[in-house]
């Protein structure tokens, strides 16, 4: 039997490597790119660093592209909220609630999340196709709506939409095996007590399921925020922040300054400026969900 | 007891090995090579025999090639490889002006020592190897040997034009709008066009400028004597207009990809497309192979003076300024090797792809009357200019321009599309002082 200073060392020993690997692959980085959004600098090793102050920051907050990909992504989260939270957890319920085909709904509903993002991408890229080859439009067409075809990925009012939705597709897979585990958790006597008491499904849904896993909720909805505020590859495959900007994010903004233009400062200052953006947001999120559980 | 005997002859045994290896791999010399020649890309079977023949003569020299297909993974492992100091011993990428930077600070070798070898030199297409020349934006030297040569025409379907009761190629403008009226007319769309890859526009674009202002025109935006925001070119941002406007191009153009573009050109969709003579490979294997043709883009009226500035798309391979020792002349001698009139000869006669050298040997009696065409083709073009961002010393340009052309065959006018252009160069500029 180990003692209290045996076992912290153990402890503490097989955490080392992964904190290792951690420290070395994401927060020196951070903190590199922290230092670099300082500078201007082309990419080029033994070129020199010139010191830009805030400048670069400055660039980027006053950059109207920027300033779009911070309005959409805003859009983005809100919308990816409503959407993966609210049908995860759905279907989290249904399935709860199911006496058939558990393991089958699990499975099926779960599956969208275990492909590969850029697979997904692809797949709906061919389903959006803005002309009448487009497998969406063809249906459509097929069932007598034409009026409903359009082009998807690049109509301004169904374009970013378009995105919210192929990446809550391949996500609400994940929170509704979260809100799952949520539910099971809830002891059998709270929910059979309240029946025998005489409350509804709704009111034991309303008033005894959902302030018990709240806590569960707020935790998916931070996971929503901090993911969504990082989407990159989903815009990437479909649109490339096109055309012409309008679904831009500022994931992408960030990799075309640094990659593609040799902007390594100012796509430092974007990235510290998503950093900024995500811990704000989340705090604030955390703080109004809080609230309410302590209500 | 037997244990540790055991796992003391083991790693001994594994101790030789690396040091023998060592040893022996100590002999060898290791380049590396990166390309976007990868894949089902007919280039990368082209420099994989390259690689083979090289190699007989070559043994003591191993050729990592490192080659992706996919333009941004290209770019991001090519970037990070600058970044960290360790750019590969050749590569190609696709630049002039954008280069400078690299060139300054010793990322790229100056090739102009190769050149004294005349037995090799003298058979370049006389001014290719001054194309990578970066004197004028104050860097001297010359940072790429020239490789191959891509005139940009119009591929079309003469089939498809016959059905539209087309007789005579378009030689200008109005023959060509008047074709697309013809096209249209017929039930058949005109122009294939994979706008939402933004190079597809900017591929048309490249040609629309050089006939109206010329190629030089636009080397003087990179030198800063004039501007994009210039009367001169506002016709050119009319003209892309216009052809959308005149349903040239399939609806909702602007969210389909170029390998849309290509597959419905293929599938008889699509009457022409604009592209590079690299097209020639996918026609050969298509089910319309024999069948296409190609015309070169049609003069404006007005501007017949710059009928012969034409879209040539240089490509030149880079050589790493770090390389010294027996890496560096390894890869001179396989760069010399590729760009030989042996090699160049085979690239163009079983690959389809054209070389930059004079001294190709074109006597094959097999060879395609479509590649014949585009030599002969390429021998009238007087004033040759590639992508309008590779005489631009920011990089950015290409792309801002190619978004904003997006922006402009979706919605914005002329005047919206030129401002836009102009300013990533006024930002860059304000960002140099």
């Amino acid at each position: 039997m180990l003692n209290s200073r045996e076992r912290t060392r153990t402890i503490v020993l097989f955490l080392l490597p992964m904190l290792l690997i951690y420290v070395v692959f994401a927060v020196l980085p951070t903190f590199g790119s922290f230092y670099l959004s300082f500078f201007g600098w082309n990419g080029v090793q033994g070129s020199a660093l010139v010191f830009a102050g805030f400048d670069n920051f400055v660039n980027v907050l006053s950059n109207q592209e920027f300033q779009l990909s911070i309005l959409n992504i805003l859009w983005f989260v809100f919308v990816s909220i409503l959407l993966q939270i609210v049908i995860g957890y759905f279907l989290a319920f249904l399935i709860y609630e199911a006496r058939h085909f558990i393991r089958f709904f699990k499975a099926a509903f779960f599956i969208p999340m275990v492909l590969p993002v850029t697979a997904t991408a692809i797949l709906w890229g061919v389903i959006l196709k803005p002309n009448d080859s487009g497998i969406l439009n063809q249906f459509f067409i097929a069932i007598g709506l034409p009026q409903l075809s359009t082009t998807w990925l690049i109509d301004s009012s169904t374009a970013l939409n378009s995105l919210i939705w192929v990446n809550a597709w391949s996500s609400f897979g994940y929170y509704m095996i979260i809100g799952l585990a949520a539910l099971a958790a809830i002891p059998d006597e709270t929910l059979e007590a309240a029946t025998i008491d005489g409350a509804s499904k709704f009111q034991r849904v309303s008033f005894i399921i959902l302030p018990l896993i709240w806590e569960t909720i707020a935790l998916s909805v931070v996971m929503v925020i901090t993911g969504c505020l990082k989407t990159f590859d989903v815009v990437f495959v479909m649109t490339a922040g096109g055309p012409n900007g309008m679904t831009n994010v500022p994931s992408i903004l960030m990799y075309n300054e640094a990659f593609k233009y040799n902007h390594f400062g100012i796509g430092s200052a974007m990235s510290v400026v998503i950093f900024v953006m995500s811990l704000v947001i989340t705090l604030l999120s955390l703080q109004l969900l809080k609230k309410r559980v302590q209500e | 007891m037997k244990t540790s005997r055991f796992l003391t002859g083991a790693l001994l045994a594994l101790l030789t090995t690396v040091l023998v290896g060592g040893a022996f791999a100590a002999d060898k010399v290791t380049i590396r090579i990166m390309t976007r020649w990868a894949g089902s890309d007919p280039q990368a079977a082209f420099l994989a025999s390259v690689k083979a023949d090289f190699l007989k003569t070559h043994p003591n020299v191993v050729i990592q090639d490192d080659s992706i297909a996919d333009e941004a993974a290209f770019n991001n492992k090519l970037k990070i490889d600058i970044a960290t100091g360790t750019p590969p011993s050749i590569f190609w990428f696709p630049a002039i002006a954008g280069l400078l930077d690299w060139a300054k600070a010793g990322v790229l070798m100056d090739i102009t020592p190769m050149l004294a070898d005349k037995a090799w030199s003298s058979g370049f297409i006389p001014g290719t190897t001054e194309l990578w020349s970066l004197d004028k934006y104050g860097v001297k030297g010359r940072y790429a040997v020239p490789f191959q040569m891509s005139p940009e025409v119009i591929w079309y379907n003469p089939a498809l034009f016959a059905k539209a009761g087309i007789v005579k190629v378009p030689a200008t403008m109005d023959e060509l709008y008047a074709a697309i009226d013809k096209l249209k007319a017929a039930k058949i769309v005109p122009w294939g066009l994979g706008g939402k890859d933004p190079w597809r526009g900017g591929h048309i674009f490249n040609n629309v400028i050089y006939r109206i202002v010329g190629v030089d025109y636009i080397k003087d935006i990179g030198a800063r004597k004039a501007k994009w925001t210039d009367a001169a070119l506002r016709p050119a941002y009319d003209t892309m207009k216009d052809l959308v406007k005149r349903g040239a191009f399939d609806k909702g153009f602007i969210g389909m990809s170029y390998d849309d573009e290509t597959a419905g050109f293929f599938a008889g969709d699509y009457a022409m497309t604009c592209n590079g003579s690299w097209f020639m490979s996918n026609i050969a294997t298509s089910k319309l192979a024999g069948q296409i043709k190609f015309m070169p883009f049609p003069i404006f009226k007005g501007k017949e003076k710059f009928s012969g500035d034409s879209v040539l798309f240089p490509g030149g391979f880079q050589m790493s300024g770090k390389m010294t020792g027996a890496e560096k002349d390894a890869a001179i001698e396989f760069v010399k090797f590729i760009t030989s009139k042996e090699m160049t000869t085979r690239m163009v006669t079983q690959y389809s792809v054209l070389g930059a050298r004079t001294d190709t040997d074109l006597t094959d009696p097999n060879l395609s009357p479509l590649l014949k065409e585009m030599v002969n083709y390429m021998g009238t073009i007087k004033n040759a200019g590639g992508d309008y961002g590779d005489y631009d010393p920011d990089i950015a340009v290409l792309e801002k321009i190619r978004s904003a052309l997006q922006g402009l065959m979706l919605k914005d006018s002329s005047e919206t599309a030129a401002k836009a252009s102009q300013a990533e160069i006024d930002a860059y500029e304000k960002s140099r002082k």
